[in-house]
């Protein structure tokens, strides 16, 4: 079942001779569940891409269809609803909430949907992540690859269709990259997501069931590597 | 956690070192208008009890209405006390006399001494019978007179015996007429006044009890009976300040309170908003992570709105406290140290009124000034989160030159954000123009209350048909008491000009050296010394719409005067005619008169009653002896009391100033720390740190005054030419010293500002200061 569709996706800065085409003509199209990885040199459009499927920002041209919705045809308000409810993000330098303990950070997203955290599922989160001894831990007294796992359990615990990640593991050692790799693969499936993600590290690139590759903003699609 | 507004509670706590600033902006603001909302009220309780003593505590008298007609108003409305009161020869222009001296009779009940005019009666009772008077306090001073005393009053009518029976006290009027009084028992009085033939005015003091509208009683009462605005006189003091009658002062405080107001909460806006959108500045990728995690925009500003709206509700109990302490201390100030009609104002007592208002003015300022940050906050992209530039806009190129690298790099600052630079211009040059347009208040008391003026007597000696009788050789007696500092005489004649567009008639009044050294004071163009020394000049006092200027002339009884100098303000009031100055000999020049009509004395500090009865004693009998120490008094208390109220918000606005300008830079330090961080990573040492942030500090200053002198300067000038020198004609003049004050104020808080942001920055890790979020 197809979950997301990029059509003839661009994006170009400036204009005139000083306009920098980031993104030309990108199209590929995800299944549910799948898990793939976007790789490409540094400035060649990677983030620029995942940033437009998240809705993080306006394409010059194109669309970008999640579960049958083109969300740039949302308004701003709506745009931010959808993003809540189906798409997780999770960063390279994490991005959690400093004053806001590990399970506050997980359910945060769901308390600005005004819902009722599950709390069996923080639970089980928790306990897929490795997290429950530190639960109540702040993200200063957390080391980097836990700090990351919270990200990935933020991410999850809202229950969206598509997971994007841009450099999960940029700031992890080989062990931590690893391992929350494992976990991500592991949500994933467990909770048929599906996960679009950045990554430099090639290991992690051919562990991913597909591969796009980005080049000076064109798109490549590098089919399944395993 | 229940929902995401819990973030607000839990970032706070977290951050409440950060927060301390903004806490302190809201607390200062809460403090101001706790404290002005409070003297408000305290000065209203102790008005309402002023105006009951001096005005007398009724709220209606009845004039020309019949006895029966006006008693009834005891079963028509819910009336707690009232009495008959009439006076006789009040204006003491009749032959009615107490030992040659003329006399002012009163005929009244009981219940005037118990219910309207309490604390009058000092000495002895009300006269049981028609044999008893009272007197004034003065009947002491000036005829010795002890209870028991039988006095004889004389009447055209015949002579009456009293036996005195107690004393009332003076008032500031009574004291100034010289004036005797006798209170009569109402029958007796009735008595007197038809023996000799006098209409009567009845009139009937009318207090009701509380709770009443009066408003409307009193409308009901003259539907009922017919009267009309000449049958039923209001208490406008009471009234007034009741609310119940349209009463200048009380709308006029609150007018102050409500200026006052406008300008905290202003104030509290500029330094709340500074506070928080440096906060939401310095936390750009952090609202981007909430957007990119979710968050909606409205969430945002619901969040930095909570956030601020925390700290109103922890800065308020701290608040109070402090106000009340400041209110106490200022009644205890204008209490026990100014006092005068200031003794009453109460201390320790709270004022529920303030507190309300503080709260509620809080509330407002607080969501006033969260709206700019919140909108801001809610602003920021998703996008900012992720690519990790949150604080990194363009800001444009710096241009590194021959100068200081930290130097341009601070300048570079302060002209790298045009809506930074606007606002912080902007919120400098407000405190300046505040400054700058409050300070005209300064002259506005010199000028207007004259009593505190170096000519103004202690007593006036005069006949009460302002005769040319004394003469000189008086003068010279009261020279020689001991405890006199000042005798001035001054001669005065009504005269017609002739030869002169500008006046047909003139006050021409003569000063001896000490007056005219006086008049230097007042001078506006021309020389006193000219007037004093050469026959034939003369000063005129300035008049709104002047007429005359120097050089004029005119023509008084065949002499030729000229106009040498011209005066902003002089001590007496004009009826039409101009005031016309002249020295003595001039003056007899002209008239030939050599005997003064009024003799003005000062006496020496330290020098009381005594002295006065030691004037009194070489004057003779008929002669008026005007004692205006009271009402000097009086005014002096005012005018402290309004020094009081100028200056201390001079203060409060230079402070008001100094916090903010410290505030302002802090926080645009703290928005930018991280590139301050990367600064130091990259080698910047502690002294060129400072000194880019103190060349951004400065910059925001001198914009901030040139702003601030550029436009109060004006409006300076404009308030300066409506209050002052309509009235009193003095020129506006650019006003150096208040310039100076508030410029050196300004630039000094933007170089001491600079200094702790600094020495914070210095002392963070370097990791701490580039970190994120």
């Amino acid at each position: 079942m197809q979950l997301l569709e990029v059509n003839q996706l661009s994006k170009t800065y400036g204009s005139g001779d000083t306009a920098v085409h980031a993104l030309k003509s990108a199209s590929f199209t995800l299944q549910k569940g799948e898990f793939a990885a976007i790789v490409g040199e540094s400035g060649s459009g990677k983030s620029t891409l995942l940033n437009l499927i998240g809705g993080l920002g306006t394409p010059t041209s194109g669309s970008v269809i999640i579960d049958g919705n083109d969300i740039f045809s949302l308004n701003d308000k709506e745009l931010t609803v959808f993003r809540r409810r189906n798409i997780g993000f999770i960063f390279q330098s994490f991005h959690l909430i400093p004053e806001l303990n590990v399970e506050q950070n997980i359910m945060f997203p769901v308390l600005l949907d005004s819902r009722r955290p599950d709390e069996k599922y923080l639970d089980e989160l928790l306990h897929v992540l490795g997290l429950e001894e530190r639960r109540s831990h702040l993200p200063s007294q957390l080391s980097g690859g836990q700090q990351q796992r919270v990200a990935i359990g933020r991410a999850l615990f809202p229950r969206p269709a598509l997971i994007l990640a841009d450099e999960p593991t940029g700031n992890l050692d080989s062990e931590n990259s690893r391992e929350v790799i494992r976990l991500l693969k592991e949500t994933s499936q467990k909770y048929s997501q599906t996960i679009l993600m950045i990554t430099h590290n090639r290991a992690i690139a051919q562990s991913a069931e597909r591969v796009l590759r980005v080049s000076d903003g064109v798109l490549t699609d590098l089919g399944r590597c395993t | 956690m229940r929902s995401y507004l819990s973030l607000a509670e839990i970032s706070a706590k977290a951050h409440r070192r950060n927060n301390r600033v903004t806490q302190l902006c809201i607390m200062i603001a809460v403090v101001l208008v706790i404290s002005v909302f409070s003297m408000v009220d305290f000065e209203y309780m102790h008005m309402t009890e002023k105006l009951a003593r001096d005005h007398g505590n009724w709220h209606i008298v009845l004039s020309h209405v019949p006895k029966e007609e006006a008693e009834s108003v005891w079963n028509e409305a819910d009336v707690k006390a009232a009495c008959w009161y009439d006076t006789f020869n009040y204006r003491l222009d009749q032959p009615i006399y107490l030992e040659g001296r003329p006399i002012c009779m009163i005929g009244t009940e009981e219940s005037f001494f118990t219910e309207i005019m309490k604390d009058t009666l000092t000495e002895g009772r009300f006269p049981q019978n028609g044999s008893e008077a009272l007197l004034n306090q003065n009947a002491v001073n000036v005829l010795g007179c002890r209870i028991g005393d039988t006095v004889m009053i004389q009447t055209p009518a015949g002579e009456y015996s009293y036996t005195v029976c107690g004393f009332i006290s003076d008032t500031s009027y009574s004291l100034a007429q010289d004036a005797l009084i006798a209170v009569l028992d109402y029958t007796e009085f009735g008595r007197m006044v038809r023996a000799n033939d006098q209409s009567r005015e009845m009139q009937y003091y009318i207090q009701f009890k509380k709770g009443l509208s009066i408003k409307k009683t009193i409308a009901d009462l003259k539907a009922a009976h017919g009267w009309t605005d000449e049958n039923v006189g209001e208490n406008i003091a009471v009234l007034g300040i009741m609310g119940m009658s349209t009463n200048n002062y009380i709308v006029g405080l609150y007018g102050i309170a409500a200026v006052l107001v406008v300008i905290v909460v202003l104030a509290g806006v500029m330094m709340i908003s500074g506070s928080l959108n440096a906060g939401v500045a310095q936390r750009t990728e952090y609202y981007g992570m909430l957007r990119c995690i979710g968050a909606g925009k409205n969430q945002i500003k619901r969040l930095v709105r909570r956030e601020a709206l925390r700290w109103l509700l922890l800065a308020i109990p701290a608040s109070i406290a402090i106000s009340m302490l400041i209110c106490w201390f200022i009644c205890a100030v204008l209490a026990y140290g100014i006092g005068g009609e200031w003794a009453g104002m109460p201390v320790g007592r709270i004022s529920w009124i303030g507190i309300g208002a503080g709260v509620l003015v809080g509330y407002i300022t607080v969501i006033l000034a969260a709206a700019a940050p919140a909108k801001r906050a809610a602003a920021v992209s998703p996008i900012t989160a992720v690519s990790g530039n949150g604080d990194g806009q363009n800001t444009g190129m710096v241009r590194l030159g021959k100068a200081s690298v930290p130097i341009t790099l601070g300048v570079h600052h302060v002209f790298a954000k045009k809506k930074n630079l606007i606002l912080m211009t902007g919120s400098f040059a407000l405190s300046i123009i505040l400054f700058l347009t409050f300070s005209v208040m300064i002259a506005w008391i010199e000028n207007s209350l004259t009593t505190n003026k170096s000519y103004s007597p202690d007593i006036s000696l005069y006949y009460s048909d302002y005769s040319a009788r004394l003469s000189s050789n008086l003068v010279d007696d009261l020279r020689s008491i001991v405890g006199v500092k000042n005798v001035c005489g001054r001669m005065h004649r009504l005269t017609d000009v002739e030869n002169c567009e500008k006046a047909d008639r003139i006050d021409l009044i003569s000063y001896d050296e000490t007056q005219f050294a006086w008049a230097r004071a007042d001078l506006l163009r021309g020389s006193i010394d000219a007037a004093a020394n050469e026959t034939g000049k003369v000063i005129i006092a300035f008049e709104k719409g002047a007429r005359f200027e120097l050089g004029d002339t005119m023509d008084v009884n065949g002499k030729t005067l000229t106009v040498a100098a011209l005066l902003s303000d002089s001590p007496f009031k004009s009826d039409g005619n101009p005031t016309v100055i002249c020295s003595e000999e001039t003056f007899t020049e002209i008239f030939g008169v050599g005997n003064y009509s009024v003799i003005d004395l000062q006496l020496k500090k330290g020098f009381g009653n005594e002295t006065v009865e030691e004037i009194r004693s070489v004057t003779d009998g008929s002669m008026i002896l005007s004692d205006r120490r009271e009402g000097k008094t009086e005014a002096n208390s005012t005018y402290l009391a309004f020094s009081v109220l100028v200056y201390g918000f001079l203060a409060m606005v230079a402070m008001i100033t100094v916090f903010h300008i410290i505030n302002s830079i802090s926080m645009s330090v703290i928005a930018r720390h991280r590139l301050y961080g990367m600064m130091r990573a990259i080698g910047m040492d502690s002294d060129q740190l400072r000194q880019m942030i103190t060349a951004e500090s400065l910059g925001y200053g001198i914009s901030g005054c040139l702003v601030g002198c550029a436009a109060g300067l004006p409006l300076h000038a404009w308030f300066y030419r409506t209050v002052i020198s309509n009235y009193w004609g003095i020129a506006w003049q650019i006003p150096w010293k208040q310039l100076l004050i508030i410029i050196s104020v300004v630039l000094c808080s933007a170089f001491v500002a600079a200094r702790g942001p600094a020495r914070r920055i210095m002392s963070m890790p370097v990791t701490e200061a580039v970190g994120s979020l």
